[in-house]
């Protein structure tokens, strides 16, 4: 073998070493991961994924809502994403299973979205009681997002179409707050990618209790 | 190792080599060339948008009945999001990756001595149209809602393929040149060379098949998505550029490295190590413990070949300051060879445990980011596409542009400077406003944004030193082309 003939091995063999021991073999550990059954609830945990949240979490994706958001939440030690109150435990490999794109995101020019589903103070402010949001008032902030106080998310409008009511309201346009109601006449439909990204975002719960991640009390 | 030294080329059917690689690389280094000023208009108009979310507001446009539509399209493809996708991938594998490939090809016809025959030149010409049109093809993908969602790797699953048989036909035919070659002791130049051309292929498709095909469901994919990042960042570009340095310096200063029997050493070292410092980017993430420890412990290791190669490296062009002062082309790779050693550090500093608590996904992190994309890989890109302009077209470079590309490098330089600096104390402030709980969310935003405002005049800069690089390269290969003397150039 020359000198090439051995510089290829080598250059093989550091690629194939680090892709047994960072692919080959978590595959094992985390690939193989099943949801639990809750011996209270009987509820599995994760809960699997809508269709439409499924749809949802491609439509996170292509957006980049990953590029300001994150979805995953340290442990007390790793930084202070539990005492904001963003979660109650530290998210582990088997909360994202049901998730064809885990979104962990890398950047945190807006809050951590991993438990936005859940009862949580404002995101916004980290203070006040704890509520759920509920689809109303996302669809309102990507919408219009300036009628939301203290928000710079940017405006996602291109999601919703703006049609004429003929005859009855079809009950599913969305209800504006004073100044930015639409035109007489006319009403705002959050399109199916819309609907898909806001079940996607409802969906997102990792309150409940793992094994491997046990809530405090 | 010293059977084919790199001097010892200069004249040795140089010419000819040159002019079979002028048509196809001339594409290849114009087209980067505008990918970068592309993707750095389009950072510009995401970075705005930080600020002002709503200036390109549909709500505003909606109110125009003939270009509506128009301003509809925009605020849809260029939303903060999706520009930020498209700047980032455009960055990577319009201007990095492809003006490496350049540089590349013609250091391995340079090492190797083998021209292509004129089919040759042609098969190349074409894999790099293919390339470009694969980049084009993801734009449009990620403007159009279809992007992947793992940063770097953003590009839909079609514009992705495109790419990777398009670099099939470029990898394989380094490849053979090599295979080819007679002599087979090889330089440091060499094996950092064809490492990466072996190495971005197969990390490419093992993070095509995890993310596209769907596979495994959960944290795998961004597992493998940060792996291959490594990989990308460390294995291949890094190694291109170092391979280029590795190149440049004895060959434009005349001088031998420095001490560098220990030159094989540190690439093992290097390549070992290199593999394995993607997993950092997830410290803290939910995946398990031990991956993430051996991940930082490489990143840091990796500072021992980082200093061996700044040594080999470095060290003859302090010992020939004089020559250096007098060639451009030596400022911007003395620049990439040591911001080399800092981004490094910094990706080292970074993942310690304490900091990345605090300084993990903060503005910190793009700061980073461009150390490693502008002042390290770029620098060592303009000083080696600088150096073989002139080879490529057979004549010296215009003096407008030699003078025009000191200018570049003083507000590159300086811009990057301003805008790591501006980044870094925005991640400080943002950072720890955030890990401090009682502090509303929105008021850490406040907190940093003087400091953005350095980032965005620094950004500015470098957005201008871009520009003059464009007109510099369209500059050289316009004057090429039209086979004017260099006087008419000047006027």
């Amino acid at each position: 073998m020359n000198g090439y003939g051995r510089l290829f091995v080598g250059i093989l063999a550091a690629f194939v070493l680090s892709w047994v021991a960072l692919i080959l073999v978590p595959l094992n550990q985390v690939g193989n991961l099943m949801p639990l059954e809750d011996q209270v609830t009987g509820d599995m945990n994760p809960p699997a994924l809508s269709g439409l949240a499924q749809r949802g979490s491609k439509v996170y994706a292509a957006n980049g809502c990953a590029s300001c958001h994150t979805q995953q939440i340290r442990s007390e030690s790793g930084g202070a994403d539990i005492a904001r109150q963003w979660g109650t435990r530290q998210t582990v490999a088997r909360d994202y299973l049901h998730q064809s794109n885990p979104n962990l995101g890398a950047m945190r020019l807006g809050p951590d979205l991993a438990n936005l589903g859940a009862d949580r103070p404002d995101l916004n402010t980290n203070s006040g009681p704890k509520k759920k949001y509920d689809a109303a008032s996302l669809h309102q902030l990507f919408y219009a997002p300036k009628s939301v106080s203290g928000s710079s998310h940017p405006s996602y409008s291109f999601l919703y179409e703006k049609r004429e009511i003929k005859g009855i309201p079809s009950g599913m346009g969305l209800s504006l707050p004073v100044g930015f109601e639409t035109e007489e006449g006319k009403e705002v439909i959050p399109s199916e990618d819309a609907k898909a990204l806001v079940a996607y975002l409802l969906s997102l719960n990792r309150t409940y209790a793992l094994p491997e991640a046990p809530v405090k009390p | 190792m010293n059977c084919s030294s790199d001097i010892q080329f200069e004249g040795c059917g140089e010419g000819n080599l040159d002019r079979s690689l002028q048509g196809p690389l001339s594409l290849l280094f114009l087209s980067a060339t505008l990918w970068l000023v592309v993707s750095s208009f389009i950072a510009a108009i995401a970075f705005w948008q930080l600020k002002f979310p709503g200036f390109i507001d549909y709500q505003c446009a909606i109110q125009n009945p003939y270009f509506g539509w128009f301003f509809d399209l925009i605020h849809q493809g260029l939303n903060y999001g999706r520009a930020v996708a498209a700047s980032k991938s455009i960055l990577i594998y319009g201007w990095l990756v492809q003006g490496f490939l350049g540089v590349a090809i013609w250091l391995t016809g340079h090492l190797t001595q083998k021209s292509p025959c004129k089919a040759g030149s042609y098969f190349l010409l074409g894999a790099i149209a293919l390339w470009n049109l694969g980049i084009l093809v993801g734009v449009v993908g990620i403007f159009s809602g279809e992007a992947s969602g793992f940063a770097g790797f953003d590009f839909p699953k079609y514009a992705s393929a495109i790419l990777f048989v398009a670099y099939a036909f470029i990898g394989l035919g380094i490849g053979m040149r090599f295979a080819m070659k007679r002599c087979t002791k090889s330089t440091p130049a060499e094996w950092y060379l064809l490492g990466a051309v072996f190495w971005f292929p197969w990390f490419f498709a093992v993070a095509y098949y995890f993310v596209f095909c769907k596979v495994v469901f959960g944290v795998m994919p961004a597992l493998v998505h940060a792996w291959y990042i490594g990989g990308l960042e460390v294995l291949v570009l890094g190694s291109l550029a170092i391979a280029a340095l590795y190149y440049w310096i004895p060959t434009l200063l005349g001088v031998a490295l420095n001490r560098v029997h220990s030159a094989k050493g540190a690439f093992w070292f290097f390549a070992f190590l290199g593999a394995w410092t993607g997993v950092r980017h997830l410290v803290g993430g939910p995946i398990p413990a031990w991956m993430i420890t051996s991940s930082v412990v490489a990143g840091v290791l990796l500072l021992i070949p980082a200093i061996m190669i700044a040594n080999h490296q470095m060290v003859p062009l302090w010992s020939h300051w004089c020559k250096v002062k007098s060639n451009p082309v030596l400022w911007y790779l003395a620049t990439g060879g040591i911001s080399f050693v800092v981004w490094v550090s910094l990706e080292a500093f970074l993942s310690l445990r304490g900091v990345s608590a605090a300084l993990r996904f903060s503005y910190f992190e793009m700061g980073v980011s461009a150390v490693l994309e502008y002042s390290f890989l770029s620098m060592v890109l303009f000083g080696s596409i600088y150096a073989i302009l002139p080879k490529l077209t057979g004549k010296e470079l215009p003096c407008c542009v030699t003078c025009c590309s000191k200018c570049q490098f003083w507000w590159g330089f300086c811009g990057i400077i301003t805008y790591f600096t501006g980044t870094f104390c925005a991640g400080v402030f943002m950072g720890l406003g955030i890990n401090f709980a009682p502090m509303a969310f929105v008021a850490t935003k406040n907190l940093a944004s003087p400091f953005f405002w350095l980032s965005v005049v620094g950004g500015a800069m470098v957005l201008f030193a871009n520009l003059i690089f464009v007109k510099n390269v369209a500059a050289t290969l316009l004057a090429a082309c039209c086979n004017s003397n260099k006087e008419g150039c000047c006027s």
